[in-house]
């Protein structure tokens, strides 16, 4: 069932540029200032989804190496395993289901092999 | 109903169609698995049972009369012996919470594929936007095209497995 968790995550994911956002830094981390120019945004305004995608957990910060004023962010993997893994109970509980049903199916109505 | 909305599992079962529908149905709780996980109140040992044709009721009846059954869905396609679909509610949703299953049964050989298919997750949280903090607006562009998108990203990003997993947060 779902949690908690991840109706925070799908809360913060529920707006179409943090979305994209999101698609974007599934190919590499990026600075913000680039994120900012590729929607065409103001640094402030990108900053502001940024936030919601941090607090949310979905992305994380640091600090450029080569340029220290520069943040970059990456997405962290928790959040989509916690999607992945409540579809997964999902589908276990189906699973187990169909597998009881199957046997008893089988043992009850089963029919004649020659 | 979107791809990424849905969980899918399939089995191969050896007897013919009718005979997958009318156990499936009639004899739901001969082969429901017991227990906390997949009964609705375990605790007072009640008996599923699916009412056949349109409307009917999926309940979990209990031997003391003084407990109300409690309603699992209803039945909204009857087609034997090739589709069933009902409503579904786990014992945690709220009221006007449900989600749907739908059970095709198809003939392969002399033995019948059963694929169940769980969805409406998505639907789930719209019902509740206080609940969950989100708007209607918020809701439509979560039933959109990308909601799957979004379930097919999560479990690439998941398998490619960035790290390893931390525990809390």
């Amino acid at each position: 069932m779902p949690d908690a968790a991840i109706d925070r995550t799908l809360a913060a994911l529920a707006d179409p540029t943090r979305r994209r956002v999101v698609e974007l830094l599934r190919g590499r981390p990026r600075r913000a200032g680039e994120l900012a120019r590729a929607f065409g945004m103001s640094p402030p305004a990108m900053s502001r989804h940024l936030r919601v995608l941090r607090t949310r957990g979905l992305v994380e910060e640091e600090r450029s190496e080569k340029d220290g004023r520069c943040r970059v962010f990456r997405l962290r993997p928790e959040p989509f395993r916690d999607l992945s893994s409540w579809l997964a109970e999902v589908e276990a509980f189906w699973g187990e289901q169909l597998g009881a049903f199957k046997g008893h199916a089988e043992r009850t109505r089963g029919r004649k092999r020659s | 109903m979107r791809d990424g909305d849905a969980v899918r599992v399939t089995t191969l079962v050896e007897v013919d169609p009718e005979a997958a529908f009318a156990v499936f149905t009639e004899e739901v709780d001969a082969w429901w698995r017991d227990g906390p996980r997949f009964r609705w109140h375990p605790e007072r040992k009640g008996r599923l049972v699916i009412e056949p044709g349109p409307g009917g009721r999926f309940v979990e009846v209990y031997p003391d009369a003084a407990e109300e059954p409690f309603e699992v869905g209803r039945v909204r396609v009857w087609d034997p012996p090739r589709r069933l679909v009902f409503s579904f509610r786990a014992r945690s949703f709220a009221p006007g919470e449900s989600t749907e299953v739908e059970v095709r049964f198809e003939p392969e050989g002399e033995a019948t594929r059963v694929s169940v298919e769980h969805r409406g997750w998505a639907a789930l949280r719209g019902d509740h936007p206080a609940r969950h903090g989100m708007d209607a607006s918020a809701f439509g562009n979560m039933m959109g095209v990308w909601w799957a998108d979004l379930l097919t990203a999560a479990r690439r990003h998941a398998a490619e497995g960035a790290g390893g997993r931390r525990t809390g947060g």
